[in-house]
């Protein structure tokens, strides 16, 4: 067993009847920080599912701090210290933002102030129900709620996706602080140059393959591979 | 000039929020008008009031000359009015080809034939292929819009409101989990569409919104804080200070 944070070894995984991963392996080293690109369609998503145990894993492993959890409930992987930021947000419409932040709350650094200090608008909302929220509003409830979890690993699913400017600003700057407490972060992105920017490695899938890990530098500075890896024109943010 | 909607002093407040103020907006014919603003400045509220999801607390809507304020979301559609969700509003267990055909049927009237075989429908057929080829979705006809990635499934959306063949069409975020690349070339899509089809988006990725819009409009808390062309907004202090920030 790897003594990675999180380690994936030969997982092949999907939904139902349909394979989307196949055979991929790739390990995030404990504080560290770890891009997931590639094109649409190419499994992105469905590599941070089969993490939170939501995908039918047909072989390999999912082994989170030395311990094998391809079988665990996606609950018991929460409470290991798996922290999730789905990109269809999935906050709770029923309960109040501070309710989101307070429901699954844990002892850690980041607390409803913090997360309020960083998302000045959730203060503001704090009695509100979330269904009663802008889309971006939610999307910072989703951030906020995760962080509250206080966990080991953090999954963002295109976090910045309906943020103003000036918050994808803050939560960049938010992430380059999680890393430096020493949280680990595994980053889907469609803004290329930002992932590249925020985490030290960089894994990229195509069709349900791994077809590139190295560190995200040697991508920064080789546009032609990296353009040839995920046929983006990455981005100036 | 001829005006292709119009609001004059709209408004919507629920309760003691008032989360669009005296909004009036005239977007010229063939236009492509973005509209930006902070998270949570009412933008999504504007575009329900436009379409008629919401009713206004005040103030008028008008598709050409005609005022369309009280009219229900789908008189508004056969009007020309057309919308995308900024989360997908898509029927998830038919086939990308199927959610296209229902819209096509819908807007040309033949949705009350419900026994009539598809296989007939030749004329439908044609227009549905039409717009997946557009949007180069033509290679999933097949696939059922829920095993399609998030990406592709926002393609189809906007493919169901140009199924609508509108005058007017609002994107609510459109390029929102589509990647870079394509989003452009969504946008591109959209840039072609003909020239008499007006365009209103509302979109945070900037590079889209300088490229693609003639004319933005800044809404904060739900009032318009300016409106100009794109030159004028990028360098607008006020602009910079509550939305864009030091990339912008």
């Amino acid at each position: 067993m790897s003594t990675a944070l999180l380690a994936i070894e030969h997982l092949t995984a999907g939904y139902g009847d349909a394979v989307i991963l196949e055979d991929v392996s790739f390990a995030l080293p404990r504080h560290g920080s770890l891009a997931l690109l590639g094109r649409n369609g190419a499994g992105k998503s469905t590599l941070i599912a089969s993490v939170m145990g939501l995908t039918r894993v047909r072989a390999g492993v999912v082994a989170f701090d030395t311990a094998d959890i391809t079988r665990w409930r996606p609950h018991r992987r929460a409470h290991a210290g798996l922290g999730w930021v789905p990109q269809e947000r999935e906050v709770f419409p029923s309960l109040s933002v501070t309710e989101n932040l307070t429901v699954i709350g844990r002892a850690g650094p980041w607390t409803v102030a913090r997360v309020q200090e960083l998302f000045p608008r959730l203060a503001e909302r704090a009695g509100n129900l979330a269904h009663q929220l802008s889309g971006g509003e939610q999307q910072m409830l989703a951030i906020a709620r995760a962080l509250m979890l206080n966990p080991a690993l953090l999954l963002l699913d295109e976090p910045f996706e309906g943020l103003a400017p000036l918050i994808v600003e803050e939560v960049e700057r938010a992430i380059g602080q999680m890393k430096r407490e020493g949280m680990a972060v595994l980053l889907v992105e469609q803004h290329v140059d930002a992932a590249l920017r925020l985490c030290d490695q960089t894994v990229v899938l195509e069709r349900g393959k791994l077809v590139h890990a190295g560190a995200s530098v040697q991508l920064r500075e080789d546009r032609a591979l990296l353009e040839s890896l995920v046929t983006l024109r990455a981005d100036a943010r | 000039m001829t005006v292709a909607l119009r609001t004059s002093g709209l408004g919507k407040h629920f309760g003691g929020v008032r989360a669009v103020t005296d909004v009036s907006l005239a977007l010229p014919r063939g236009s492509r008008h973005a509209i930006i603003g902070p998270n949570g400045a009412g933008k999504t509220t504007l575009i329900n009031l436009l379409t008629g999801m919401l009713p206004p607390s005040e103030g008028e809507v008008y598709l050409g000359e005609h005022r369309v304020t009280r009219l229900r979301p789908d008189q508004r559609v056969k009007r020309g009015l057309a919308r995308t969700f900024q989360i997908n509003n898509l029927f998830p267990d038919l086939t990308v080809m199927q959610c296209m055909l229902l819209a096509v049927c819908e807007q040309r009237g033949a949705a009350i034939e419900p026994w009539r075989p598809i296989a007939r429908c030749s004329a439908e057929l044609t227009a549905a292929r039409d717009v997946l080829r557009l949007l180069r979705l033509d290679g999933a006809e097949d696939t059922i819009v829920r095993e399609l990635a998030y990406g592709d499934q926002r393609l189809v959306e906007i493919g169901l409101a140009l199924a609508c063949r509108p005058r007017v069409l609002l994107l609510d975020e459109p390029a929102a989990g589509v990647p870079k690349g394509e989003s452009q070339a969504l946008f591109r899509v959209i840039a072609d569409l003909p020239g008499d089809v007006t365009v209103l988006f509302v979109e945070h990725d900037m590079d889209i919104v300088f490229r693609f819009a003639q004319r933005i409009t800044v809404l904060v808390s739900g009032a318009i804080l300016t409106e100009g062309p794109p030159e004028q907004i990028a360098r607008d202090p006020m602009v910079k200070q509550v939305y864009l920030g030091d990339r912008g």
